[in-house]
């Protein structure tokens, strides 16, 4: 018999002693009939991970108005981790999980509260933008579109999509083709920003340039002068 | 490590289109679930890498997400006090009075193996036994049990059978009780094996298919 079903046969064995599988388990079996059970197993769930959400909240490089402040973010996380907890499939560690939900939890409210512009919640450029605010005016969306979507016709936009799509497989190589390749950033910040290893940088950055080649090749784009052309079309 | 060689003017050139690209307007970002579902490898749409590529917003999200599991890995489980927030429990409250909180299929709430448990519980019952010998072959008992496996009761179903052999069971006091909670049936396999099987009972039917002539039934209801 296993843990969890032991424990429902002997409600004093303590719930503090059950391993985090059990603890769901026990949680979904008195979700729908004993929630003061479920809200009890759901405590200890958080008291193993409280550190883990509010880390993630609280250490990140943005900041929250106090409208949508990083308590509201961490409330909001938790009431998602009782209610998806069923979805929990066991592929990986209940910390990955929580995470993952915080971390969705985190981008929406980001998401949100950028859409005011009166906010901007990057730390980093919080100061620059605080030395230099640009007036509503400045502010206020172009109707005319911007310069560099006059510069790029339809054509090349097209073509930068079909080659961004075909050359990056996963998120990694988006990001090195873009803030490495493309950006030239430096690997040090890289790795910092997105916990990759150097080694991973260069392998993938080696590896998506002989991509980029081949699919240029492949278009008959081997010049500036083929690249700005029309003809830039993939060969068959 | 060499890099594949390309010719700079055109690597140059492609930069700017890249660019220019990345900072047009007209690309919208990809949405919280289609980003998380890239990260953790669950989609290759290669329209959410181009997004990504191109979106500055989406890769500092993606950071997000690289961080969190960074911090997720290391962690060690702690087992101090921290209460939940009273917002937290403020929604969880509100959610569970909701009616979209309705109870979930068991399949979904109770894992296969605590199932078995249980079956293997019930079907040792001496009561079950003799209850079950007191209904005809158009019958079948089905013990009701709490969730710690405690037998409530016993409830007839009247069975019925398609030419093809579909079976259907209708509780023979026509109701409603029971209505979109799941009928579970036990089959022992091999000694001390247990299959478990569920069913959706809806209104006071359930349908099982082809199901097993030797089988014990349960329902768990508190």
């Amino acid at each position: 018999m296993n843990d969890a079903a032991t424990a429902m046969q002997n409600p004093e064995l303590s719930l503090d002693a059950l391993s985090d599988e059990e603890l769901v388990d026990r949680f979904l079996f008195a979700a729908n009939a004993n929630r003061q059970i479920a809200h009890q197993c759901f405590e200890i769930i958080i008291s193993r991970y409280n550190w883990l959400i509010s880390h993630v909240v609280r250490n990140s490089h943005y900041r929250f108005p106090a409208w949508d402040s990083a308590d509201d973010c961490i409330a909001r996380a938790i009431f998602k981790i009782y209610r998806g907890l069923a979805k929990w499939r066991r592929e990986g560690k209940l910390s990955s999980f929580i995470a993952r939900i915080t971390s969705s939890e985190m981008i929406d409210t980001i998401r949100r509260i950028r859409r005011d512009k009166s906010w901007n919640p990057r730390l980093s450029e919080a100061v620059e933008e605080e030395e230099e605010k640009p007036t509503a005016i400045d502010r206020a969306a172009s109707p005319e579109p911007s310069p560099e979507a006059e510069l790029l016709n339809r054509q090349q936009r097209e073509l930068v999509d079909s080659l961004l799509e075909e050359v990056c497989r996963d998120w990694k190589d988006s990001v090195i083709v873009s803030d490495y390749i493309i950006l030239n950033l430096g690997a040090k910040e890289i790795m910092a920003k997105y916990d990759m290893s150097e080694d991973v940088i260069y392998q993938r950055a080696h590896r998506l340039k002989a991509r980029l080649i081949k699919a240029l090749d492949e278009r008959g784009i081997t010049s500036t002068a083929t690249l700005l052309g029309a003809g830039a079309k993939k060969k068959k | 490590m060499k890099s594949p060689q390309l010719n700079t003017e055109l690597f140059n050139q492609l930069t700017e289109l890249f660019n220019a690209r990345a900072a047009s307007q007209g690309e919208e970002a990809p949405t919280t679930g289609e980003l998380a579902a890239f990260f953790y490898g669950k989609s290759a749409d290669a329209s959410i890498a181009r997004k990504v590529a191109l979106n500055r917003d989406a890769r500092d999200e993606i950071a997000l997400y690289a961080r969190a599991e960074k911090i997720a890995a290391e962690d060690q489980p702690q087992q101090e006090k921290a209460p939940i927030p009273a917002a937290a429990w403020e929604m969880i409250h509100r959610w569970e009075e909701n009616e979209f909180a309705k109870p979930k299929p068991q399949t979904a709430a109770v894992s296969q193996e605590s199932l078995k448990q249980l079956a293997k519980l019930i079907t040792e019952r001496e009561a079950l036994k003799s209850e079950t010998l007191t209904v005809s072959q158009q019958q079948v008992m089905v013990v009701v049990v709490n969730k710690e496996g405690e037998i409530r009761g016993f409830e007839r179903f009247e069975k019925s059978e398609t030419k093809r052999g579909d079976i259907t069971l209708k509780h023979a006091e026509h109701s409603a009780r029971f209505d979109n909670r799941e009928l579970h049936a036990v089959s022992n396999q091999d000694g001390n094996q247990y299959a478990v099987e569920s069913f959706k009972i809806e209104r006071d039917r359930v349908r099982v298919g082809k199901l097993l002539n030797r089988a014990d039934y349960f329902i768990i209801e508190d």
